[in-house]
């Protein structure tokens, strides 16, 4: 009953319409690679010590995009794969990577020195933070973040494990905690979803 | 990958580092490195894969560089790495065993010195074969870069 040539009108007219909207919409569903934690209602900050000796706090980095790692310098493994990984994700930010602050929380402060972690962490990329404080102030960073650690006993030679949560957490510009990254992940992945917080 | 050709040598150079009367069927290592100690840091892991022909066991291991060398089995539960300390490493005949990242490694606590990439690394294993009969079996490791061969990223 239609006009042949106006139903092809329409149909191009949808056309029309729907590449209009698909650029944007492709803009708006890129997501998280990560578990996205927006809304949670825990991990809003830490009072910790940077190897410096000066107090430190979320709201210090206000205006970055900020990775924290629980972890701790004798890891053999897990600690320095996740602190590698977010390290080369700065770097594969380019000038954006300024806008990133990489965090490592130890959780075994008795052998994690502000002299170890002053050496440690930089390691890893020169603008990374370490962080300690006491086995109080430690636990307690640990509690507000949920990250389970626990510290076997020590063997012959004094030396310890520290079995612990190996996720990176995420915040946004504004502090707010955002993704858990898992410790192994793609440097890749991780820039990809920097440069994501960075543009919220 | 890029590293294969190398490791390969490396079995060669370990049998032929090895004691009298060690042939090279006897243990077979394959993919031996230790990972490069970050400044700061005073332990490294070791990865290797052991194959003996019959059953044995790696009952210590020690190197000069090192306090002591433990054997340890990491594993992740969720995202928590635990990690457990074994005694012995139990080489099945004939069944490869891979120390690996994300699984066992050998620790090696108490380092004296940093180890850098380009460098190497002597351990000795014992190994109390099947029978009775107990020898100690010396390996040089190549120290690779975390993100070099050898690692997660190879």
């Amino acid at each position: 009953m239609t006009d042949p040539r106006r139903r092809n009108a329409l149909r191009l007219g949808g056309l029309a319409a729907l590449a209009l909207v698909l650029p944007s919409c492709a803009r708006k569903t890129e997501s998280f690679l990560a578990t996205d934690m927006t809304g949670i209602e825990w991990g809003r900050d830490f009072r910790l010590t940077d190897a410096a000796g000066k107090p430190r706090a979320l709201a210090d980095f206000r205006g970055k995009a900020v990775m924290l790692f629980f972890g701790y310098t004798q890891c053999p493994d897990a600690c320095p794969t996740a602190l590698a990984g977010m390290a080369r994700a700065v770097d594969l930010l380019g000038k954006d990577g300024a806008r990133v602050q990489g965090l490592f929380a130890t959780l075994d402060p008795a052998r994690d020195t502000p002299e170890v972690l002053a050496r440690y962490v930089p390691a890893f990329h020169p603008s990374f933070i370490g962080l300690r404080g006491s086995e109080a102030e430690v636990a307690r960073a640990a509690e507000e973040f949920k990250v389970f650690f626990a510290r076997q006993p020590a063997d012959a030679s004094g030396s310890y494990a520290v079995d612990h949560l190996t996720a990176i957490f995420a915040f946004d510009p504004q502090g707010r905690l955002r993704l858990h990254i898992k410790g192994e992940a793609e440097p890749q992945a991780i820039a990809h979803d920097l440069r994501l917080l960075l543009q919220s | 990958m890029q590293s294969s050709k190398f490791l390969t040598m490396f079995v060669f150079g370990a049998a032929a580092l090895a004691g009298p009367g060690f042939a090279a069927d006897t243990l077979k290592v394959d993919e031996a490195r230790v990972v490069a100690t970050v400044p700061g840091q005073t332990v490294a892991a070791a990865y290797l894969t052991l194959e003996s022909p019959k059953d044995a066991r790696v009952v210590s291991a020690e190197s000069d560089v090192a306090g002591t060398v433990q054997f340890h089995a990491m594993s992740m539960q969720g995202d928590v790495m635990r990690m457990r300390r074994l005694e012995t490493l139990d080489l099945p005949a004939g069944r490869p065993l891979r120390l690996a990242p994300g699984g066992i490694h050998m620790m090696l606590t108490g380092l004296r010195a940093p180890l850098r990439p380009g460098g190497a690394v002597v351990l000795r294993l014992t190994l109390a074969e099947s029978g009775g009969a107990s020898r100690v079996v010396t390996l040089r490791l190549p120290v690779v870069d975390r993100l070099g061969n050898g690692g997660r990223h190879d």
